[in-house]
């Protein structure tokens, strides 16, 4: 992927772009405001990453100016204010996801790649696949290997979730974001909780595993 | 109730009324007056012809004379009746058209009322003098027209007038307290707007928006400095985090692996804390009312119910809930997920081991647990920052759940409130109806 990083700070501008870099993607790293508005605007990038508060131009006025001239690039936020209200200011303004320093690597990373592949609104399935598992979202029905697993609503909107972002790590705020709709972290282990759960019915009985724990970032269906 | 109220109102009712007091009681003392003369003129005019008539001491010369007098006056309002030894010899009058003279009775009964009548004895003969009262009839119709031309114009005039002093002042006070209760609730673009009248009540709402203005200034550049700070320490904590995912990344003993694991929780703890106090801090300075809307919270209860149920179950605790009607409520769905979560998380942190029980009725969401609870005289405290009692200070929390709480439910119009549950804490949440 083609990536446009614009982050001040050269740390953790670094750090990005090395993270990135490492994971096969290229990535340009700009540190003010006023050039990375025009590298916006010029350059063609599958993903951006936009620091609200960066000199000279400030994160806000770069994605409306962005947006104002109908481009659709997909934009991940990045900002020292975690309010209810920033989140809200930075979604209206354009962005598609949000994220409030400090966060690590992993997080930004799983963020990028569910942004950049968003699924096509009209190619909806009626049937998610994972190996032998078979979700019929009609039915809603749960079978693994022909036989039938009896899910609660929320451990079904779960494993959908997943079963949808095949393969991608999907980050523990990501899961609470899109299966709860809950925007904050919790102190509890509320997603580990509800993880074992409905491993100890999807997994458990069966050979071989299909949650997957991603080391120090989340969960993911094995493809 | 409200508009009665109103100070322009009262004044305005009280000065018609004082109005009205006034030309009513004027109008009448005149007419009295009046009334008084024009009753003497007409016993005057009939003792002027008794006297007249009885100077002629001759019957034929007396009844000329009467003729004479009547001929001359107005003739309605004079009649006169002679008699000698017990007879009417002559009955001098103009009756009034519609009334039957019936000379053998004397006077017509229906026309007693609108005559003054005199009878005087003349040595020889009777006389009777009748004096029309029309002067005063004609008073009546006169004040009559006062009345209705003068006053009642007057009246509605006044009371016309008042109204528009009324609805205008009343307006004006109207939008002055609007905008008052407006920035009393944290809304700090709220104004009363020009154009400000050179009245008293102009000066008081210019002077309003002006200190309205100066208060949205303090506070922005509060959310300003606010920004700035986050912003200052976020970047450094953010640096602190990456370093320590690349020190992570390299070759390390077991005993620095531990101390950097150690070194990462503290680190996300800090981050949390400081998250928790700039949001309280924005809470408290009316964020968030912005992204009001008209939610369900029974739906809210129940799902927050339903994502700790599996955390508290492999705590060892029960989470139940009894939510029966649906309760709408206008609030922010994020701060109220998060006003019960740290509720429920307070209760798992500081009630280990005891079930936790949800209710929501009568517009109240109540949190008990089944722990040591709070004492009474420092339930106060414990929604204070960063409070934290001896107790607890064993457990791990940054001691700003509740305090957040209260923030959330201050910016909601809710009462906070805390209370033995024996045993137990119980936490209720008041919205208002």
């Amino acid at each position: 992927m083609h990536i446009l990083v614009i982050e001040d700070d050269p740390t953790t501008g670094d750090y990005i772009a090395s993270g990135l870099r490492t994971e096969g993607h290229v990535v340009d790293l700009i540190s003010n405001g006023r050039d990375g508005l025009i590298q916006a605007m010029s350059g063609t990038y599958d993903v951006m990453v936009l620091d609200r508060m960066v000199p000279d131009v400030d994160g806000m006025s770069i994605l409306r100016t962005l947006r104002a001239s109908k481009n659709p690039v997909p934009v991940l936020l990045l900002t020292a204010l975690g309010g209810v209200e920033d989140r809200i200011d930075g979604l209206n303004a354009g962005a598609d996801d949000y994220l409030t320093k400090p966060f690590a690597f992993g997080e930004l990373s799983a963020r990028l790649t569910a942004l950049s592949r968003r699924p096509p609104p009209a190619d909806e399935p009626t049937v998610l696949r994972a190996k032998d598992l078979e979700m019929n979202l009609l039915t809603r029905r749960v079978t693994r290997a022909g036989q039938l697993i009896d899910l609660q609503p929320r451990e079904f909107a779960l494993l959908e979730h997943l079963l949808r972002r095949k393969g991608r790590v999907q980050t523990r705020t990501m899961l609470l974001e899109g299966v709860w709709d809950i925007h904050f972290d919790p102190q509890t282990n509320v997603v580990e909780s509800h993880m074992s759960r409905l491993r100890t019915k999807v997994d458990k009985p069966f050979d071989v595993t299909l949650i997957e724990t991603v080391r120090g970032s989340g969960y993911r269906i094995v493809e | 109730m409200k508009r009665l109220r109103s100070t322009p109102l009262q004044l305005s009712v009280i000065l018609i009324a004082v109005f009205t007091l006034f030309m009513t009681a004027g109008l009448g003392i005149a007419y009295v007056l009046i009334r008084d003369a024009l009753g003497a003129d007409v016993a005057l005019r009939a003792e002027q012809v008794m006297q007249d008539l009885r100077a002629i001491p001759e019957p034929a010369e007396r009844l000329e004379r009467a003729t004479e007098i009547v001929v001359a006056s107005d003739p309605r309002s004079l009649m006169l009746r002679l008699e000698l030894n017990g007879e009417t010899v002559a009955s001098v009058r103009t009756l009034p058209e519609g009334l039957i003279d019936a000379e053998d009775t004397g006077l017509p009964e229906p026309v007693a009322d609108s005559y003054l009548v005199r009878h005087t004895d003349l040595a020889p003969g009777q006389l009777m003098v009748a004096v029309g009262r029309d002067s005063i009839a004609e008073l009546n119709e006169t004040f009559v027209a006062i009345l209705g031309f003068a006053l009642l114009p007057a009246l509605l005039l006044t009371s016309a007038i008042g109204i528009v002093v009324v609805r205008r002042t009343s307006t004006r006070v109207e939008a002055i307290r609007r905008t008052l209760h407006a920035l009393a609730g944290g809304e700090l673009e709220a104004r009363v707007g020009a154009p400000h009248p050179d009245t008293d009540l102009g000066d008081i709402s210019r002077d309003l928006d002006r200190m309205a203005e100066a208060q949205e200034a303090a506070t922005g550049a509060l959310r300003q400095i606010g920004a700035d700070i986050a912003h200052d320490l976020k970047t450094p904590i953010q640096r602190v985090a990456v370093r320590l995912e690349r020190l992570g990344e390299t070759e390390l003993t077991e005993d620095a692996r531990g101390l950097l694991d150690q070194t990462r929780d503290e680190t996300s703890q800090i981050i949390a804390t400081f998250e928790s106090l700039l949001q309280i801090a924005q809470l408290e300075g009316g964020q968030g009312r912005d992204s009001f809307s008209a939610i369900d919270l029974a739906a809210l209860v129940r799902d927050m119910a339903e994502i700790y149920e599996a955390a508290a179950e492999d705590a060892g605790v029960r989470l139940t809930c009894t939510i029966t009607d649906p309760l709408p409520v206008i609030g922010d769905r994020h701060l109220l997920s998060r006003l019960i979560a740290n509720l429920v998380e307070n209760a798992l942190r500081h009630a280990p081991g005891t079930d936790i029980h949800l209710s929501l009725a009568a517009r109240t969401l109540s949190v008990r647990d089944g722990g040591a609870g709070i004492l009474p005289e420092q339930r106060e405290k414990v929604l204070r920052r960063l409070v934290r009692l001896e107790a607890s200070r064993s457990t791990p929390g940054s001691g700003l759940g509740l305090a957040m709480v209260k923030a959330i439910a201050d910016v909601h119009g809710a009462k906070l409130g805390l209370d033995d549950a024996a045993p137990g804490l119980v936490v209720t949440v008041a919205f208002p109806a």
